[in-house]
C-alpha cells in the first residue's frame, strides 16, 4: 500500500532523512517512534508531499506520489491529521469537514463522521477556535474521515488533549483501523502506540534503525531503552 | 460651516467605500501571501485609466464596471504567476518586485495614456437634496456600488469553496493542501481578485477623480493606514477603519486644510500601533 524506499530530505544544510525504508500494509497498522528531532513528522510530511525529497521513491496504491502535486495527494486516499491537530480556526466546523470534499456536501460520510464524535453535531456552526483541544482533535480526525481515506496518518494526537478524551481518540483510532483503513501513528506515548499498533518502526538520525512487531518491541527492553530513552 | 462640514463628511464616507474596496484587495494579498503590495495604488490606477479608454472606445461609461475588474482580474492573475509566484518565500524581495512593478505599470501608461491629468464626466449628472444640500447622484451611486461589491466580497469568502479555501489557505498552507486545497490555485486567483477589487474601485472613483498615470502614489498610503488601522489581515476590519480615515479626513476638510487632516491620520495610525498594534478592530477578525 504505502512504500517508502531510500527516502532523503534536507530541508536547508540539514539533511534531516537519511534513507527512510517504510512500508504499510493494506488494513494494517503502523507505528513510527523515536525520540523528538529524530525526523518522524518530516516522514509524514515527506510522504504528504509536504517536505521536498532529495532522493528515494514514495508509492501509495502503486501511484509514485513524487509525479502528483502535494493538492492531489489526498484524493490518492491518504489522510492525514498533523501534529497540533491543524484545524482552521477561523472556519465553521461544517466548514473544517468539509474543506477537502469537492462538489457536494456528502450528508452520508457526515453522518458517519458524526456517529464517531457525536459532539461535533452540537458544534457544526462553532468556529474551530472556540472548541477545546479535545474536540479539535476529533475534528482533524472527522475532517480526514470525511474524504474516506484508505490509509490515515497520525502525528502525535494525543498530544496536549485531556487523559479523559485520550482514551476516547485511542479508541476511535482503533475503530478506524478496524474499519479496514490502514494507520501510520507518529506518537510519544509509547504505550499508547504499542496498544494501538502490531507493528512498529523506530527511528534514529533520520533513519529506520527497527522494524517488527510490538510484541517483539516489548521483549527487547535494551531496544526500546537505546532509541526511546525508556526503561520497562 | 454645517452644510460644508456635511458635505465633506459625505464626500469621506463615499470616498472611505471606495477606499475600501481598494484596501480590501491590498489587505488578502497581505494575509494570504505576505507580500507587502507597493504597486497596489496603480491597480487603481490602472481601473482609472481602462475606464476612461472603455468610455472612448465605446462612447458608453457602464461597460467599464464589467470590462475593467475582468481585466483586472486577468492581470492580476498573470502578475501573481509571473512577478509573485518565483519570490513567494522572500518576504523582502516582495517590496522590491512590487516597487518595479508600480514604475513599470505607471511608465506604461504615461506612454499609452500620456501624462496629462484627464477628467471623466460623470455618467449622471443629476443633483439631489440630501440632509438640505445638494448631492451629486452619481457619488450616492458610487457608495451602492461600492457597498454591494463589499457585501459580495463578504459572501463570496464566506458562501463560497473558493472563500473557503481563501480563508484556510490564509490560516495554514500546508495543512490545506494536505487536505487537498490547490494553494497555489487559491493565490492566483486570490491575486486576481485583489486587482479586481482596486481596478472596480477604479472604474468607480474615475469620475470624482482625476485620471493620471500616478493617482495611484496617492492611494496608496491611504490604503495602507486603513489595513493597519483595521489589523493586518482583518478584512471587515480594514473596510471598517477606510470608512473611518476618509470620514475623518473629510470632517477635519472642513475646518483646516487637507495636510492637516492627512496628519492627523497619520497620528491616529501612530497612536493604534502604539497602543493597539492588533487594529482598532480586533473584533471584526474572523
Amino acid at each position: 500500500m504505502l512504500n517508502l524506499r531510500d527516502v532523503h530530505v534536507h530541508i536547508g544544510k540539514l539533511h534531516i532523512l537519511q534513507g527512510v525504508n517504510l512500508d504499510v500494509k493494506p488494513g494494517e497498522s503502523a507505528a513510527l517512534l523515536g525520540r523528538n528531532g529524530v525526523g518522524k513528522t518530516t516522514t509524514l510530511r515527506a510522504i504528504m508531499g509536504l517536505a521536498a525529497r532529495s532522493r528515494g521513491s514514495i508509492e501509495f496504491d502503486k501511484v509514485d506520489l513524487g509525479t502528483c502535486p502535494a493538492y492531489k495527494i489526498s484524493s490518492h486516499g491518504i489522510g492525514y491529521v498533523p501534529q497540533g491537530r491543524g484545524i482552521f480556526p477561523n472556519l465553521t466546523v461544517l466548514e473544517n469537514l468539509n474543506i477537502g470534499m469537492s462538489g457536494k456536501r456528502d450528508s452520508e460520510r457526515e453522518e458517519y463522521v458524526f456517529s464517531c464524535f457525536p459532539r461535533l453535531k452540537e458544534r457544526l456552526k462553532q468556529f474551530g477556535s472556540t472548541l477545546s483541544g479535545g474536540e479539535q482533535q476529533m475534528l482533524a480526525i472527522g475532517r480526514c474521515l470525511m474524504m474516506r481515506p484508505k490509509l490515515i496518518i497520525f502525528d502525535e494526537p494525543t498530544e496536549g488533549i485531556m487523559p479523559k478524551l485520550v482514551s476516547q481518540i485511542r479508541r476511535e483510532i482503533y475503530r478506524i483501523n478496524q474499519a479496514g483503513v490502514s494507520v501510520l501513528l507518529v506518537e510519544q506515548n509509547v504505550e499508547t502506540a504499542l496498544k494501538l499498533c502490531p507493528r512498529v518502526f523506530l527511528m534514529e538520525k533520520g533513519t529506520i534503525v527497527y522494524s517488527g512487531t510490538s510484541q517483539d518491541l516489548k521483549a527487547q527492553p535494551e531496544i526500546v531503552h537505546r532509541y526511546l530513552g525508556l526503561t520497562q | 460651516m454645517l452644510d460644508t462640514l456635511l458635505l465633506l463628511a459625505l464626500n469621506g464616507l463615499i470616498w472611505g467605500l471606495i477606499i475600501a474596496l481598494i484596501a480590501l484587495g491590498l489587505s488578502i494579498i497581505f494575509g494570504l501571501l505576505d507580500i507587502i503590495n507597493i504597486a497596489h495604488g496603480d491597480f487603481f490606477m490602472v481601473g482609472t485609466v481602462l475606464a476612461w479608454f472603455t468610455l472612448n472606445l465605446t462612447g458608453n461609461f457602464w461597460v467599464a464596471f464589467l470590462i475593467v475588474p475582468l481585466i483586472g482580474f486577468i492581470l492580476g492573475a498573470l502578475v501573481q504567476r509571473i512577478v509573485i509566484q518565483p519570490i513567494r518565500n522572500v518576504a523582502a524581495l516582495s517590496i522590491v518586485a512590487t516597487f518595479g512593478l508600480s514604475l513599470i505599470l505607471q511608465e506604461v501608461v504615461r506612454i499609452t495614456f500620456g501624462a496629462t491629468p484627464r477628467r471623466i464626466l460623470p455618467p449622471i449628472q443629476d443633483t439631489v437634496v440630501l440632509f438640505g444640500i445638494n448631492y451629486d447622484v452619481y457619488r450616492i451611486f458610487a457608495a451602492f456600488v461600492a457597498l454591494v461589491a463589499l457585501a459580495g466580497f463578504f459572501l463570496f469568502l464566506h458562501r463560497t469553496k473558493l472563500g473557503t479555501w481563501m480563508r484556510a489557505v490564509r490560516h495554514d498552507r500546508d495543512t490545506a493542501i494536505a487536505m487537498g486545497v490547490p494553494a497555489q490555485h487559491v493565490y492566483i486567483f486570490t491575486f486576481g481578485i485583489g486587482f479586481a477589487l482596486a481596478a472596480l474601485g477604479g472604474v468607480v472613483a474615475a469620475p470624482i477623480t482625476t485620471v493620471e498615470f500616478r493617482t495611484g502614489v496617492d492611494i496608496l498610503p491611504f490604503c495602507f493606514m486603513a489595513v493597519i488601522i483595521g489589523g493586518l489581515g482583518n478584512l471587515p476590519g480594514t473596510a471598517a477603519a477606510a470608512v473611518l480615515l476618509a470620514v475623518l479626513e473629510g470632517i477635519i476638510q472642513s475646518f483646516a486644510d487637507p495636510t492637516v487632516a492627512r496628519i492627523s491620520s497619520l497620528v491616529l495610525m501612530s497612536a493604534v500601533l502604539l497602543l493597539r498594534p492588533q487594529g482598532l478592530f480586533k473584533g471584526l477578525a474572523k
